[in-house]
């Protein structure tokens, strides 16, 4: 797509649960290039989860490689970064804390500058005293990004990232984020089942398909920036993106629409 | 401060209600215990009852201060406190490695756990003959009855909360590549020990619990024996005086417990005042 080499790249990946009869994942191959937001859509359970929680290094491919910048990926990585679904803030530390927390490497100064620097990022600056449960859902996942943005991974792993908040929030949170990462170099591999999400989001769109799951297409959005959620453009490539994963699933076309 | 906080409240029904219902929340808890006392009291000074058996809150008192005034009370008082101490130190020390190592090792919990299981089943106090006669009559087999007694709600509430530890959390920790040894320094402890610092309170409540049983079964000092002089001279005063004094002393000891772990656990005092609060 551009000429720079990936910064992530994967390559016939597959997955099973131990245990379990079918494969997760089959044959999966995604290139992730610097500054780019990738969508990763497909209905529940076709196994996005599992594909960012390998990307993570928290679970093991069954086969296939995985390279970061040309070298193997093996276990969770400095540079590559995650949001999880829930915001996972460490409950015994203040907000501040726990942006820093993966930066006990650095001193004090400097970590202090870094977790500034990237609750300013989130727009919570002022916040880095309070406990997390003294945050709304919204606040406590910007949190969570603010933690991930904190340690400048080149890649940023997000599993549905706002499906647990309310709407005003959620779109408030995507341009926020869209915003983030406009001028970025940093890449961004954002899982949802929101088709609206993922085209007000992606540069990419890549539709999974289930049982097992696998890529079933992409599809690149060329719209420009801020995109409007209504726009013209956009309600065209919603179609298309439906009817795709309409195709890939059955279910999804009335989970979608529903 | 206060006149302060008074002055900026309008003289508002609801600003007299809270504090209406303060008193009755400080009185209510109270009222039973001094309500008896007092009635009790009366009973005896008005000659509607004797008194001998039960005595009055009055002689008690006295016997007290009798009691601190010619030092018996401080010497049986540390006593039974250092036995306590260290029964607790022992058996908490031990439920402590032994929860948190069969929680961490699966094989030592499948080795061990059992068996623990099984000796728990087993009353704390049928061991003391056999404790007497492995370590004597002294100090010895007390501290072992007391950590015995300690050691199994230490034990299950430390394994227990280690493996409750939510795994999502433990993931944060991996996703930033701690190690085995700052994974648990900086996510398994401070993620366990709320349990923990309960179970070290439950422990130290039957610690004080087994020192009574240790020192009824002869003791030559301690609150256990001046319990066991009462009975034996009927000085049922005397009797009562060491129950308060118990009683006491095991509040006390809690107290110190949980304001030592506060600061560790402030965060959870934060979410209790935020909730009281709402
Ligand atoms: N720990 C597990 N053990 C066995 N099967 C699992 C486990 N986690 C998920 N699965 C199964 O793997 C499939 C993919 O799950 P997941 O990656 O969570 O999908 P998604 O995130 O797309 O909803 C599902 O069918 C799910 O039931
Ligand atoms: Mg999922």
């Amino acid at each position: 797509m551009n000429g720079s080499p990936p910064v992530l790249s994967l390559r016939a990946v597959a997955h099973r649960y131990p245990g379990s009869r079918s494969a997760t994942l089959e044959h999966i191959d995604l290139d992730l290039h610097r500054g780019e937001i990738v969508a990763l859509l497909g209905a529940s359970g076709c196994g996005k989860t599992t594909l960012v929680r390998i990307l993570a290094g928290l679970d093991r491919p069954a086969a296939g490689t995985i390279l970061l910048d040309g070298q193997p990926l093996s276990g969770p990585h400095a540079r590559i970064g995650i949001v999880f679904q829930e915001p996972r803030l460490l409950p015994w530390l203040p907000v501040a804390a726990n942006v820093g927390f993966g930066l006990a490497g650095l001193g004090r100064a400097e970590r202090d500058r870094r977790v500034a620097e990237a609750l300013a990022r989130v727009q919570l600056s002022g916040y880095g005293e309070r406990w997390p449960r003294a945050l709304s859902g919204g606040q406590a996942q910007r949190v969570a990004l603010a933690r991930a943005l904190a340690t400048a991974p080149e890649l940023i792993l997000m599993d549905e990232p706002f499906g647990a908040l309310d709407p005003a929030t959620r779109s408030a949170l995507q341009d926020h984020v869209a915003a983030l990462w406009s001028g970025s170099d940093g890449a961004l591999l954002l899982v949802t089942h929101d088709v609206d999400e993922a085209l007000v989001l992606a540069d990419r769109i890549v539709v999974m398909a289930p049982n097992p799951g696998r890529i079933a297409t992409t599809v690149a959005v060329r719209l420009p920036r801020p995109r409007r959620r209504d726009g013209h453009d956009l309600r065209a490539l919603r179609s298309s993106v439906l009817d795709v994963l309409g195709n890939a699933d059955p279910r999804c076309r009335s989970l979608a629409i529903g | 401060m206060k006149a302060a906080d008074i002055a900026l409240d309008p003289p508002a029904p609801r600003a007299a209600r809270p504090r209406g219902a303060d008193l009755a929340r400080l009185a209510l808890p109270v009222a039973l215990p001094v309500g008896l006392a007092c009635a009790w009291e009366a009973a005896v000074r008005g000659g509607l009852a004797e008194g001998r058996l039960l005595p009055p809150p009055s002689a008690v008192l006295a016997t007290l201060r009798a009691l601190a005034e010619s030092g018996d009370l401080w010497h049986h008082a540390l006593a039974s406190l250092t036995r306590v101490g260290s029964g607790f130190a022992l058996g908490g020390a031990a439920g402590i490695v032994l929860g948190a190592g069969c929680a961490a090792l699966p094989t030592l919990r499948a080795a061990l756990d059992p068996t623990v299981q099984a000796l728990r089943a087993i009353p704390s106090i049928a061991w003391v003959p056999l404790f007497i006669l492995w370590l004597g009559i002294f100090e010895a087999s007390k501290i072992a009855l007391i950590a015995l007694g300690v050691f199994f709600p230490v034990y299950l509430g430390v394994l227990g909360a280690v493996l409750a530890v939510d795994r999502r959390l433990v993931e944060v920790g991996r996703v930033f590549r701690l190690g085995r040894f700052a994974l648990a320094r900086r996510i398994l402890l401070p993620a366990v020990l709320p349990a923990v610092v309960l179970a070290l309170r439950a422990g130290l409540g039957l610690g004080w619990m087994f020192v009574v049983a240790a020192e009824l079964m002869g003791a030559s000092e301690g609150l256990g024996y001046l319990l066991l002089d009462g009975q034996q001279t009927g000085r049922a005063v005397q009797i009562v005086a060491a129950i308060v004094a118990f009683g006491v002393l095991g509040r006390l000891t809690d107290l110190v417990l949980s304001a030592a772990s506060r600061p560790l656990l402030a965060w959870q005092d934060d979410l209790a005042r935020s909730q009281a609060a709402t």
